[in-house]
């Protein structure tokens, strides 16, 4: 139990409540990947960032 | 075609989640004697990441397998996934794109598989799995004969 | 899973001992008695120690004390080595061993005064772990904790190893927060809550903060929304701590007796009992093969039916494709596209006009790479194969589960039988019964009265969150009008959107473990309560606020005595245990202290019936054991053990009752 893990449920209901929004639920996953990923200290913020920028510039509001 | 791969990668993070199967004994040892193969974990941990419907590049590749292992029955589920994804049988003209699409798979999936281990406690693993799989199996409805 | 034996070695009171817990009879249930001081507490504390490296219920007198055994110390020369040694064994349902050892090195010196101090120099974990076939593998350190999390993990331990107390006041007032906490750590949502949700957020800061830079208007609206922001989060930590008052319980004074006892050694059995054995290591050997059948059948087939989408997909492709005639390939498209560039015919005539427009037609009709149609026509049988094999597996399955479920039953009524047998060779002393009457120590604190300044916070929340409302639409709005940060603003829009589903995410999760949890609490319960008509359901409402609903309607967890209290909270922990997937046992410290002494015997009651499916430790203290509990629990527990201080009172000794 804690940090570091993902669940099969926690990808599920992102895809549900994502609710067709690809853009969303691809960028949540893989967000939820790399935190996973990475425990302890790490460049959270340029990568965030990075993603952010990234997909906010393909997404559809 | 594209040149033909000789391994199936595995990312090189990855070596310490395919450890922690090992802390599963439903996944270390065959019934029937001697230890899963590596190739037998990957195709594990792909189903996994094919089931939730994910998959994550490799970022450091390292080789875990030689394609020479593959069975045909082994092959044929690689190309099926890999037909699946593309959504078309053209896909099968480029083995390394084939190939990578089962990598993604296993690469994503096996961080599900460690979390599904490390969420129940010794020996319960092996019957939460059989509930899943028979939940999965009453919504294929195939029937026997 | 079961805890086999403890082994303490020079860890406090405890010089040298070592306690088994063999399941004797239905009930895994096991007593240790004890008076205060003489070490019951830290049987709690030895086993957080040797798996958690801490000692959560250590007494004040105990933290003045070092670690190893003062006997120890005593006896040792000047400059010797020393260890204190705590081994936790740990059995599986498969007859799979894991021992927990933990070992803290000591040196002993003496000082001008000849008083002799430990000084510590490391520690060292480790686990060995024995599969059912008896290989043993020892793991080290770090991979050690991995199987400690998979026998308790340390985030819900509290609810496995546990005072008394914490069942007489986990459902006292003020507990929705505690309730919350407990769900969000069976949830498993801490990823998404203290990483990405928190992260998000600081990001969405930053944008706001940039996008004000271009407007001093935004900028303006912005720092009045981090402010109520701020003050909306410090009024909700003021609300935690206020909620988190606790109430504790009464005095209570008791005496104990015990019954004496009597079994006859019974010799002929023994060689019933060896007949037995044989039986036994047979019908295992024949168990294990069924078991490791099915467990291929598992992987193998499981990991099919997990692919058969993909599977069924591409055999309805390829059957397709047969039907269009496309397979198999009457025609090579490699050879044709090679006359047709070369323009010259497989007979080594040159193609005319016509012949090239034929043969170009040709091409366009043939779809597929011969490669590719090779690769699916090897595809077909594997295929067929796998489709034959998953239409089987549950017929498979359930013959092998039936056979190994036979072969259980018949090992169940093996081991019962041995038990019998067992029980009856054992002589057992008769004891003199003795009346104890302590006076009770009062303990615990009165709860702060918070009830007043509860209203008053949370009238101040619902305002802030009110202001945060107003000012996200008004910021919403501004940025809109802004036409130099549209960049920005699409990055505000998307940080937020993707919050929202976070946040939602979040909740459902932890709603569902919530009804989950709800649910099996429920169950439990009803189960277990003496009165079955006095009570009509529980509630764990949306707030995580936990309701017990008297068959009349009105709420009662108020007014209920401290009996049902604590089955309230026993049945909460039970429900815990199943849905967080770890059926480990509990170990409870003066169990049945604070209740008054004629419901002693329900929660007796209540203990045994729930040792039926799961190994309970209760450690009471004399005063504790009363007649009452001695009375029904005396014939229902597996073992029962008495602590004794030597006369030094620097050693504490085990009994076997």
């Amino acid at each position: 139990m804690g940090d570091g893990r993902i669940n099969e449920q926690i990808l599920n209901w992102i895809k549900i409540n994502s609710k067709d929004d690809k853009i969303i639920e691809d960028f949540l996953k893989d967000l939820i990947y790399e935190e996973a990923e990475h425990t302890g200290q790490w460049r959270w913020k340029d990568n965030y960032r990075k993603k952010i920028k990234k997909c906010s510039d393909e997404w559809e509001n | 075609m594209a040149t033909m791969p000789d391994r199936i990668n595995r990312d090189k993070k990855d070596g310490e989640l395919y450890k922690k199967l090992n802390g599963e004994e439903f996944l270390k040892f065959k019934g029937s004697g001697g230890k899963r193969t590596r190739k037998e974990q990957f195709f594990f941990a792909m189903a996994i990441g094919f089931k939730n419907n994910i998959k994550r590049p490799l970022n450091t590749k390292e080789g875990f397998f030689l394609i020479k292992d593959l069975l045909p029955i082994d092959e044929t589920l690689i190309n099926a996934v890999a037909i699946n994804d593309y959504d078309s049988v053209e896909i099968l003209a480029n083995k390394g794109e084939v190939f990578k699409i089962a990598e993604e798979y296993a690469h994503a999936g096996i961080r599900l598989l460690v979390d599904k281990i490390e969420s129940i406690e010794f020996g319960k693993f092996e019957k939460k799995l059989e509930q899943e799989i028979f939940e999965i199996y009453n919504k294929i409805g195939l029937k026997n004969g | 899973m079961r805890i086999k034996k403890i082994i303490l070695s020079n860890y406090r009171q405890f010089k040298d001992i070592e306690i088994t817990f063999t399941k004797k009879c239905k009930s895994d249930l096991h007593i240790i008695i004890g008076k205060n001081g003489t070490g019951k507490t830290n049987i709690l504390n030895a086993l957080n120690w040797c798996l958690y490296y801490d000692e959560p219920h250590l007494s004040r007198n105990s933290q003045q004390l070092p670690l190893i055994n003062l006997q120890s110390v005593d006896e040792a020369e000047d400059g010797e080595n020393k260890y204190v040694k705590v081994e936790v064994w740990v059995e599986s349902t498969e007859n799979r061993y894991f021992i927990f050892t933990r070992k803290a090195f000591y040196i002993i010196y003496k000082n001008g005064k000849n008083e002799k101090h430990p000084k510590k120099q490391h520690t060292e974990f480790e686990v060995k772990y024995t599969n059912e076939k008896g290989n043993t593998n020892i793991i080290q350190n770090e991979e050690a904790d991995f199987f400690v999390e998979r026998f308790v993990p340390k985030a819900i331990r509290e609810f496995f190893f546990f005072d008394g107390e914490r069942l007489d006041n986990y459902f006292k007032e003020a507990t929705a927060e505690r309730i919350r906490h407990t769900i969000t750590l069976i949830s498993q949502v801490d990823l998404l809550e203290n990483k990405i949700e928190r992260r998000l957020s600081d990001i969405l800061k930053e944008f706001r903060k940039e996008a004000g830079k271009e407007n001093p208007k935004i900028n303006d609206t912005r720092i009045n929304l981090e402010e109520n922001e701020n003050s909306f989060a410090s009024t909700e930590k003021q609300i935690k701590e206020c909620k988190d008052q606790i109430d504790i319980a009464k005095k209570r004074i008791k005496g104990y007796e015990e019954k004496l006892r009597e079994i006859p050694d019974i010799e002929s059995l023994e060689k019933e009992l060896n007949s037995l054995k044989i039986s036994k290591k047979h019908e295992k050997e024949t168990l294990y093969n069924k078991i490791e059948e099915k467990q291929d059948l598992l992987f193998e087939y499981g990991k099919n039916i997990i692919l058969w989408p993909a599977i069924k997909n591409s055999i309805k492709i390829i059957e397709a494709k047969r039907k269009n005639k496309e397979i198999p390939p009457v025609i090579d498209k490699k050879l044709i596209e090679g006359i047709l560039k070369n323009e010259v015919c497989i007979c080594g005539r040159r193609l005319d006009d016509n012949s090239k427009k034929r043969v170009a037609d040709l091409l366009d009709e043939i779809k597929l790479s011969s490669g590719i149609v090779i690769q699916l026509v090897n595809m077909e049988n594997p295929l067929y194969l796998i489709k034959e094999g998953i239409k089987e597996f549950r017929k498979k399955n359930y013959n092998l589960t039936r056979d190994i479920n036979n072969y259980n039953k018949i090992l169940e009524g093996i081991e019962e039988k041995m038990n019998q047998i067992d029980g009856k060779i054992i002589n057992f002393n008769s004891k003199k019964i003795k009346e104890w009457y302590e006076d009770s120590k009062k303990f615990g604190k009165i709860r702060d009265d918070n009830q007043k300044n509860l209203g008053i916070l949370e009238e101040r929340k619902n305002e802030f969150s009110k202001n945060i409302d107003t000012l996200n639409e008004q910021l919403k709005k501004e940025i809109q009008k802004e036409k130099k940060i549209i960049k920005i603003k699409k990055q505000i829009d998307f940080c937020i959107k993707s919050l929202y589903i976070v946040e939602k995410t979040k909740e459902i999760i932890r709603e569902k473990t919530r009804e989950r949890i709800e649910s099996e609490t429920n169950k439990i319960f009803f189960k277990l309560i003496w009165k079955k008509r006095t009570f009509k359901n529980i509630d764990i409402n949306q707030d995580y606020n936990i309701n017990l609903i008297h068959s009349m309607g009105y709420e009662c967890l108020g007014t209920i005595g401290a009996a049902e209290r604590e089955l309230l909270a026993l049945s909460f922990t039970l429900a815990l245990h199943t849905i967080s997937g770890f059926d480990s046992p509990i170990l409870v410290d003066t169990p049945v202290a604070r209740v008054a002494d004629e419901h002693r015997e329900n929660l007796g009651k209540i203990f045994s019936k729930v040792s039926k499916n799961k190994q309970i430790i209760l450690l009471f203290t004399s005063a504790e054991y009363s007649k009452e509990i001695s009375k029904l629990l005396d014939t229902e527990n597996s073992s029962r053990f008495n602590f004794k201080l030597s006369e030094n009172e620097k050693e504490t000794r085990l009994e076997m009752i």
